[in-house]
């Protein structure tokens, strides 16, 4: 045996049980981790959501009192973002990017162990807050003071879970960056990366740039009550309003750091179940880096209400507008790349066409709302949480599903049962439009959100609503079967497991090896392309 | 890890990728201390 094949049985090697999963430094492992925390933070969020769904079934208090259900709109925005979308974006980056790059690994294997053990401390700590005394934070996701500042005994604890999140964030991104920038292929100039390695890359910039002011702002809130500071404080000479300025300044670009890499596996999925190449690459690589760039100036616009100069007003309310036209050529792009292709509709490519569509109706609600005059009637009523939830569940959430279709038969070596996957797309497509289409029309008649009763004329839509939302809450347990079953057994999937699929992660056996290219691709395997002839 | 980095040329990659972490980290600290140094700015620690 050569010596260079009894160097690589020695690192094929690792310690099995639970210790492989503390342990390990491996991308796979981790990327596993990270998909499989993101799932039960799914469900946990989940629960909450139909905790709020059950509660607001029918007028009046039937389940929880009203600072239960505070605390449950604000766990469950903070569990559904920071523990179900990013970590699941954060594992398919894991995955992926490695072998999309033709690298071995991520580039920092053991803060990538280090990034995912942070965050089952990080939600423990924030989910045992609701046992305190005083109960848990129930000031809504934003955390605005002074409100948030009425806390218990959670405060401090919320606050560190905060930063642990942050902490962990930070460190992937720099991960991913310090991976594309100096382990991509020498052969893969960056114009040729694939395109959720583009926006990934794109997303890892945003996470360096407003992590760190989510930090800074929550810290000096704790100052604020623990250490005599008066950064927000109005009776010290603080300004609350600046608070708003200073969240937001991160939370827009939030926003977009839970819609870019959707928006890189949705050019993935449909180029392969066209079977063309995608349609305008450049176009859609500066496209994402327009939106990054325009997210840094928008962020106003959330606080349009709160008293701003007309000159600020109407800045926000253009630049947001200005999203529109990136964001247009992106959808143009898609459109066009399914034009006259040879399309057929797996799983992932119906939730991928249902992301286009859906992602598309919260995109104009977002336009509608970017308008300064409508948006004093629609401000903090239930058109904002329709908008918002098709932009973070119809677009995020389903193209994570799309994802896990798309490279479940890579990571398993199994194709999944296309029957129940068909059933899982269906069922959730019509129940979670059931869910969130007539919250339009509650906001759009003045219900305010984040209130757990209501005037009796809302009662239908919203009995519609939590119809809705029991289906859609029950057909995610069809995904859990659909995705165990594949781990266990099923058909074999070939190393390019669509017809349609390109890129070196297709290049590489189902389910990879453990250590994927040991030696780097050849150029060759870059740059060929199925339908494509060069 | 793997075979790959026993190869020189990827421990020079892997070297250049601690650096460009190390970079990365020092820009968040960076933006973490300046946000209180904006807000200190805009309207400072009390009357």
């Amino acid at each position: 045996m050569s010596n260079t094949a009894v160097a690589h049985e020695h690192h094929a090697e690792h310690p099995s049980g639970i210790w492989r999963w503390i342990s390990t430094t491996n991308h796979k492992d981790i990327g596993t981790l990270y998909l499989f925390f993101s799932l039960l933070m799914f469900f946990v969020g989940g629960g909450f959501a139909m905790v709020i769904r059950a509660e607001l079934f029918e007028p009046g208090m039937q389940l929880v009192d009203p600072l239960m259900f505070n605390e449950m709109t604000t766990l469950h925005a903070l569990v559904m973002i920071f523990g179900a979308i990013m970590p699941a974006f954060v594992g398919l980056a894991n995955w992926m990017i490695p072998m999309m790059i033709g690298a071995p690994d991520m580039a920092l294997p053991r803060m990538n162990n280090w990034s995912f053990w942070i965050l089952p401390f990080a939600f423990l700590l924030l989910l045992s807050t609701t046992l305190m005394p005083g109960g848990g934070p129930a000031g809504g996701w934003t955390m605005y003071p002074p409100l948030m500042l009425q806390t218990g005994m959670a405060f401090p604890f919320v606050i560190f879970a905060v930063h642990l999140m942050g902490i962990s964030s930070v460190m992937g991104a720099i991960n991913v960056i310090a991976t594309i920038l100096n382990l991509r292929s020498k052969d893969m100039p960056l114009m040729k990366m694939p395109l959720f390695v583009w926006t990934w890359l794109i997303t890892a910039y945003l996470l360096i740039a407003v992590m760190p002011v989510l930090a800074g702002a929550v810290t000096m809130m704790l100052t604020d009550r623990y250490f005599g500071t008066s950064f927000f404080d109005a009776a010290g000479g603080g300004d609350p309003v600046l608070y708003q300025h200073v969240f937001w300044f991160f939370g827009h670009p939030e926003v977009y750091i839970m819609i870019l890499p959707a928006f890189g596996i949705i050019s993935e999925v449909i180029a392969t179940f066209s079977r063309k190449p995608l349609f305008g690459y450049d176009s859609m690589v500066y496209a994402v880096a327009s939106i990054a760039f325009l997210s840094f100036i928008v962020w106003a616009h959330h606080m349009f209400t709160v008293g701003m100069p007309l000159a600020a007003e109407l800045f926000f309310m253009f630049s947001t507008m200005l999203i529109a036209v990136p964001t247009g050529v992106k959808v143009f792009n898609w459109l066009a790349t399914m034009w006259r292709g040879s399309l057929s509709f797996e799983t992932p490519m119906l939730f991928a066409i249902a992301f286009v569509f859906l992602f598309t109706i919260g995109g104009f609600s977002g336009v509608m709302l970017a308008l300064v005059p409508a948006d004093y009637q629609y401000h903090m009523t239930y058109f904002v949480v329709a908008h918002f939830h098709y932009v973070l569940v119809t677009g995020a959430a389903f193209a994570i599903m799309a994802g896990v279709y798309y490279w479940l038969p890579k990571w398993t070596g199994h194709m999944y049962n296309e029957t129940l996957g068909k059933w899982h797309f269906w069922l959730s497509v019509i129940s979670v439009n059931v869910l969130f289409f007539p919250m339009h029309f509650l906001g759009l008649a003045g219900m305010p959100r984040r209130i757990p009763d209501y005037p009796v004329q809302f009662t239908d839509l919203n009995m519609i609503a939590s119809i809705g939302g029991f289906v859609f809450g029950v057909s995610q347990l069809l995904f859990v079967a659909v995705v165990i079953l594949c781990i266990r057994g099923g058909k074999k999937a070939e190393a390019r497991a669509w017809d349609g699929a390109h890129g070196l992660e297709w290049t590489l056996p189902s389910p990879p090896p453990y250590h994927s290219f040991s030696e780097p691709p050849p150029a060759s395997a870059i740059w060929a392309h199925p339908y494509r002839p060069d | 890890m793997s075979m790959q980095q026993d190869d020189p040329q990827l421990t020079a990659k892997r070297r250049r990728a601690r650096r460009t972490a190390l970079i990365f980290g020092i820009v968040a600290l960076a933006f973490y201390v300046a946000i209180f140094c904006l807000v200190r700015w805009r309207h400072g620690f009390g009357s």
